[in-house]
Order: C-alpha cells, then structure tokens, then sequence
C-alpha cells in the first residue's frame, strides 16, 4: 500500500511519496498531457537547465516495481532533497531568493504560454542553499487573457513577509507558522502604519488589496464577471512580475540583531578560536561524518570548516540574522543547509491532521552534530535541564563534538548575574557523568580559558 | 519645450491623478463589507489596477453602483454572473 505525503492531498493534479530512496509524484490525466506538452515546448529542460526546476522525469510505474493499478501508469520522478526547511525557517534573503525563484520560473512559464497556478512556499525547497522549485503540478498553461491567479498567494507567501522584515524589522517566521506558510492581507496592512504607504510596494500591494478584498467580499461573482472580462495581456503580466522582482530586488536588508556580532563580542581570543578550530577538525576527520548538524552555528564558521572535510552540513541557528549570513557567505553550495530554529522550541508539525508539516525534529538526522558554544545556553538561557540537553544532543546523531563552558567564562557569568542560580546540575562533572551515560566519551580536550571539548560516540 | 510633448506629459499626469485619486477612494473612503471574505478578490482585482486603463474601467464599472448612489440614484443590484473560486486547491510540495 503506498503511503502518500500526508502534504500532499488538496492537489487534484497528483500526490506525492517515497520509494526506494526517490520521490514520485501521480499525474492526473490533465496533468499528465500539460507535463509531457510542456517537456515538448522545451520549458521543462529550460527550467532544469537554469537551475530553477528539481530535474523530472517521466517513468512507468512498472519499471520502478510500483503498482500501476495504484499509482496510475506513468509517474514524475524525482530525486529526494537531503534536508527539508520550510518558509518559517528561512532568513530574509532566503526568503527573497525563493521569491525571486518563483518568479523567474513564472517569468520562463509566461514566455511559452505557461503559467504557475499557485505560489505557495512550499513549492520551493532549498538544496543546500539553492533555491529549487519542486511542484511540477505547479506548472499549467495559461488561458489566454486571464489575470495571475497566484498573485495573492505569492503576497501572502512572499511578498508581505518580505515588506515586514524589510520595512518593520519585524520576524515574520511565527506568522508564517501560526498561517501555515502564509500571512493574510488583513494580518500584513495592520502592520503597517500610515507613512508606510508611501514606501514602494506597500500602497497598491497591501493597502489597496486588503480594502478591494473587503470591499468586494460579498461580491465574488461581479469580481469573477470582470476579471473575465477584461483581456489581461501577457505583456501587462510581465511587467507586473517585473515590478514584483524590482520591488523585491530594491528591499533593504533588515536590521541584524546581537547575535551577528557575538563571534567580534565573545569572552574568548583568537588563539582559543584556534585551538577550538584544530580540535574539532581532528575530531571531524576522525567522526568521517557524511552529514553534520552544527547546532548553533552563529555565523557559521564551524559549519563551513566541517563543509571543507568534505561532509554535508545542516547548520542550525536561533538568529535569523546569523543565519542570513551564514546563507550570504556560501552562495551556490548544494551541501550546506541553513536553518533558523530555536532547539528551545523546534517547530511544530503544522496543518491538517498536525501532520501536513513535518516538526523540525523529525527532519534533522546527521552522523555527526556539533554543539559548540551552545550547552550554556540552552541550559540557562533556555532553563533545559543538562540531561536533557545530552538526550537531545547524542539522540540527534550517533557522534558528536560538545563544547563545556562552566561557570568561570565571562559570558556565564553574565548570562547568571540577573537571575537566580537554579542551576545545580551545572557542573562539569555533572556534565561529564551524564555524557557518559550515554555515550562512549572519545574526547576529552581543554581549550585556553575554562573551556573544554568533549568527543563522543554511541555506537 | 515642445508643445506636443507638454500635452503628453499634461495627459499622462491627470490620467496618473486620476489613478491616483481612484486609489485613495479605494483605500481609504469605500467603506468596508461586512462579510465572509473571499480569498482573493483583493488580488484580483489590484491586477485590474495595475493592467492600466482597461482595468480601471472595469474596477469603475464595478464601483458604478456606489458611483451613482453618491449622485443621488437609488440601488438597483445588478445581478453577478456565476464564477468558480478564484484560489486553486494547492498542496506545494
């Protein structure tokens, strides 16, 4: 019995699942002739050659030892993403670069008579840190005339979070969340203020959208009737999609937070920085880890010192900001992955049944994690108990490099000095009896300072 | 200065005013509905608005009602055209 994805059901064009290692997706037979036209007009291999489209192919479901009685004869293929994030993990420019994604893949589409029928986030995925577009379904001709029916859509998936983080400074990851993927125009025009309408996109965008939609609320057939009626040509449909692009292309960065400046502000010197460095590579090389989860990555320097031994890693952060940079600095890198999360709360499963959205913990497996700087916090900061904090840690991977900080460094004692001291399990050799509980510990290195680095493998 | 090119740039200003000044009634001035909300008639019809001319002659055509009312006319409901729903069933993934 195959197990569809439980994301994909509201689709009527095909569902989604996995077998053996691959993603296949089921053609409805509409969707089946629109695939294989459009293949012959050359767009799909224009897609794919721009680096735009996850590569497709049309399988028969035979040949890949799959029921066609039950997954139909022929199929769309195609490989499996090694790490799946979603528009509420991503930074700013992540953001913006799926959104620029889309509308280049519409822009291709336009220009052979094909358009994209929907615009959510979630028909983008990241592969390291290229933006891909996944959704083949997506992909339909366009009747001739007719308005962008994804507009909307791409507001509330890309364009409103985008404005909000640029314009407010404002996070838009928990709207996203709370609005699986999206945020309603009524939602994005109450964030902003009057003297915002003056700056670009935000008149016409959210403030004229969000009243037509009320205004017109009750109105659907007139509203239906006179988009009819007018023939949108496809001229006026590429410059809208361009003055989306210029729009998206001309938002300021927002504004970075304390985190981005933490690796010029820590307590510790360069020679600690390297001492640490040399440590965690030999570890690295010893580990030979294929995939490494650097929990805390801050700007990402562990990360990509564990990208240059060869493995693929996962670099996760709190700080969108840090995340953006860790993003900004490795353009084109199919095997870095940045994610902005806090393991205090990792996200949820979200959407129909709790599981349309799978939770962050269920998507993050790697040979090797890196905790590097991080114990600390999430046992003060994030008041987790220190078994805790090593159940997740050595669960997440079966090896791993955790760094101690304890109660002498500078930044402890900060992190202390407003609060009361609850944290009794916060010794190092608390620390150390808890690890070995659970895993063999393989390292034992100090660092200059009070530090220490600890090696451990479970297998 | 060319007079050809002055009469231009007076023609495109006060079809840009009157765009404008449409907007500003859209925005600001039309009262709002008080009803179930559809998912994206706002989208729709901000795509009239910025497909030029054509498109704001049929967002006046659909403000006409109202357009008239603050002349004076009485209501008179035109009836709507049946019309599917604007937002495709999608599943992005």
């Amino acid at each position: 019995m195959t197990e569809f994805d439980p994301a994909s059901f509201r689709d009527p064009s095909g569902r989604l699942f996995r077998h053996a290692g691959a993603l296949y997706r089921t053609c409805s037979p509409e969707a089946l002739a629109s695939f294989v036209r459009a293949r012959e007009s050359g767009l799909m291999a224009e897609l794919e050659t721009a680096g735009i489209l996850v590569p497709t192919t049309l399988v028969e479901s035979a040949a890949e030892g799959l029921s066609p009685a039950e997954v139909g004869q022929q199929l769309l293929k195609q490989r499996e993403l090694a790490m799946v994030s979603y528009s509420y993990e991503w930074s700013f420019s992540m953001l913006r670069d799926a959104a620029r994604l889309t509308l280049g893949a519409l822009e291709i589409c336009l220009a052979k008579g094909y358009v994209l029928k929907d615009a959510t986030s979630f028909n983008v995925l990241f592969e390291g840190t290229m933006p891909r577009l996944v959704d083949i379904h997506s992909i339909e001709p366009r009747v001739e005339g007719s308005l962008w029916a994804g507009y909307a859509q791409f507001c509330r998936a890309f364009l409103f979070p985008l404005l909000l983080a640029s314009y407010k400074s404002l996070d838009p990851r928990p709207l996203l969340l709370g609005g699986l993927g999206e945020i309603p125009v009524n939602e994005a025009a109450r964030s902003f203020g009057w003297r915002d309408r003056f700056r670009p996109g935000v008149l016409v965008n959210v403030a004229v959208q969000q009243k037509l939609e009320r205004r017109f609320a009750g109105r659907a057939e007139d509203v239906g009737k006179a988009a009819a009626s007018i023939k949108y040509p496809i001229s006026a449909l590429h410059a809208q999609v361009g003055k989306l692009r210029k729009l998206i292309d001309g938002l300021p960065l927002p504004q970075g937070d304390a985190w981005t400046s933490y690796t010029a502000t820590r307590t510790y010197d360069d020679e600690g920085t390297r001492a640490k460095e040399a440590c965690v590579a030999r570890s690295l090389e010893e580990m030979a880890p294929g995939r490494v989860l650097d929990l805390g990555t801050n700007t990402g320097q562990f990360a990509r010192l564990a990208r240059r031994s060869g493995a693929r890693v996962v670099a996760v952060d709190l700080s969108p900001a840090c995340i953006d940079a860790v993003y900004c600095e490795s353009p084109g890198d199919v095997g870095l992955s940045p994610v902005v999360a806090d393991l205090t709360k990792p996200t949820p499963a979200i959407g129909w049944r709790n599981i349309e959205r799978r939770a962050l913990l269920d998507r993050l497996r790697g040979d090797s994690v890196l905790a590097l700087a991080l114990v600390h916090h999430l046992r003060i900061t994030g008041g987790i108990p220190l078994a805790e904090v090593l159940d997740l840690l050595t669960g997440l991977a079966p090896t791993g490099v955790i760094e101690w900080v304890g109660r002498e460094d500078p930044m402890v004692k900060r992190m202390l000095a407003l609060r009361p001291d609850v944290y009794e399990d916060f010794t190092r050799e608390t620390f150390e009896a808890l690890l070995q509980a659970r895993a063999r510990v393989t390292r034992r290195e100090a660092l200059p300072g009070s530090r220490m680095l600890y090696g451990f493998d479970r297998r | 200065m060319n007079p050809r090119t002055s009469r231009r740039d007076t023609e495109r200003a006060m079809l840009a005013t009157s765009i404008v000044l449409a907007t500003w009634w859209v925005a600001v001035l039309a009262p709002d509905a008080e009803a179930y909300i559809d998912p994206s008639a706002g989208g729709m019809l901000v795509q009239l608005l910025l497909a030029g001319t054509a498109g704001v002659a049929v967002l006046v055509r659909l403000f006409w009602v109202r357009i008239k009312r603050l002349f004076g006319a009485s209501d008179s409901a035109e009836p709507g055209a049946p019309s599917s729903g604007t937002d495709r069933p999608h599943d992005g993934v």
